[in-house]
């Protein structure tokens, strides 16, 4: 167990990008509290919509915090990328359409702290989504131009080989 | 209010199933591409094992024949070293007996010189004076100048 923890996960990003972690955390614990406790009495999701789609929009919720927190403490990074993206495309989501009904239903006039606290995050993590994207196109694009350059060099030496032949 | 809850619920059911099964996608790619590097080790492993083990037996072969090459060497090695002594021996004899023909040599010519100075003596005194002896190469140069 020590030996699979130590091969697989890292918490390099709780030294390295602690705001990130904190507020994913929170996330998660505010969606499981949602879940257990319910939402917040008079509140936006309180009023306009039922229980069952609350407990949907929480459970999208934390399930988009677990898999972007799990991403997070990966040690491999290609797959841990991967999956911290998943979990910004369900966070989004679902932060997405808590964000769709507050603005449709009451507006930014009646909104609380989490709502700007959800505005914050899902930009982080369209602007994280972002950045991992580029990311893993640069390194196709270097893949691409390392096997470019491997192969001129495999025809470069041929053709030097057939002139040494001559 | 029916439709808005319908649409959050399946709203979050989608997201939910598509984050979950591109994780489970995910979990699976890495596991595949992990035994795909495992067996690409393993193979290379396995490569360099035969690439040894074949080099092993070329170098086992090769320090053998080097082996017997080297004892070939140091056998003949041996015989010349028996031929040059025999060869030795043999110059040593021969130098002896070259010597030994000098001195036969000198005593012969010592003895013509004699008898060429004793020949007008014993002519006079009326005895007929003894064969000068000759060498093998006096013979040589009589039958030249004959």
């Amino acid at each position: 167990m020590r030996e699979w923890l130590r091969r697989e996960v890292t918490v390099v990003h709780w030294r390295s990008n602690p705001f990130q972690l904190t507020a994913t955390a929170a996330l998660g614990t505010w969606s499981l509290m949602q879940l257990l406790h319910g939402v917040t009495k008079n509140s936006v999701l309180d009023t306009q919509i039922d229980t069952q789609a609350q407990s949907a929009i929480s459970l999208t919720n934390l399930l988009g915090a677990l898999i972007c927190m799990v991403g997070l403490h990966m040690r491999d990074l290609a797959t841990a990328l991967w999956v911290e993206v998943i979990g910004y495309i369900s966070l989004c989501g679902s932060l997405g359409i808590y964000l769709w009904l507050v603005a449709d239903k009451s507006g930014w006039a009646n909104s609380v702290y989490g709502y700007g606290l959800s505005w914050a995050f899902m930009s982080g993590a369209v602007i994280r989504t972002t950045q991992i994207f580029l990311l893993k196109r640069a390194e196709r694009r270097r893949d691409e131009l390392a096997r470019l350059v491997d192969r001129v060099a495999e025809e470069v030496t041929e053709e030097a080989d057939d002139d040494g032949g001559r | 209010m029916a439709d808005v809850n319908a649409l959050t619920s399946i709203l979050s059911a989608l997201f939910a199933a598509i984050s979950g099964s591109s994780v489970i996608g995910v979990v699976l790619t890495r596991r595949n591409r992990r035994e795909r590097e495992q067996d690409l080790k393993n193979q290379e492993a396995l490569k360099e094992k035969t690439v040894q083990e074949a080099t092993d037996l070329v170098l086992t072969r090769l320090r053998n024949e080097l082996e017997a090459a080297y004892d070939d060497v140091e056998r003949r090695r041996l015989t010349i070293r028996g031929q040059d002594e025999r060869i030795g021996k043999q110059n040593r004899v021969i130098r002896r007996q070259s010597r030994r023909i000098d001195q036969l040599e000198q005593h012969v010519r010592d003895l013509q010189r004699y008898i060429t100075d004793l020949r007008p003596l014993l002519i006079n005194a009326q005895i007929d004076p003894p064969p000068v002896p000759l060498l093998a190469q006096d013979y040589e140069e009589g039958s030249e100048h004959g």
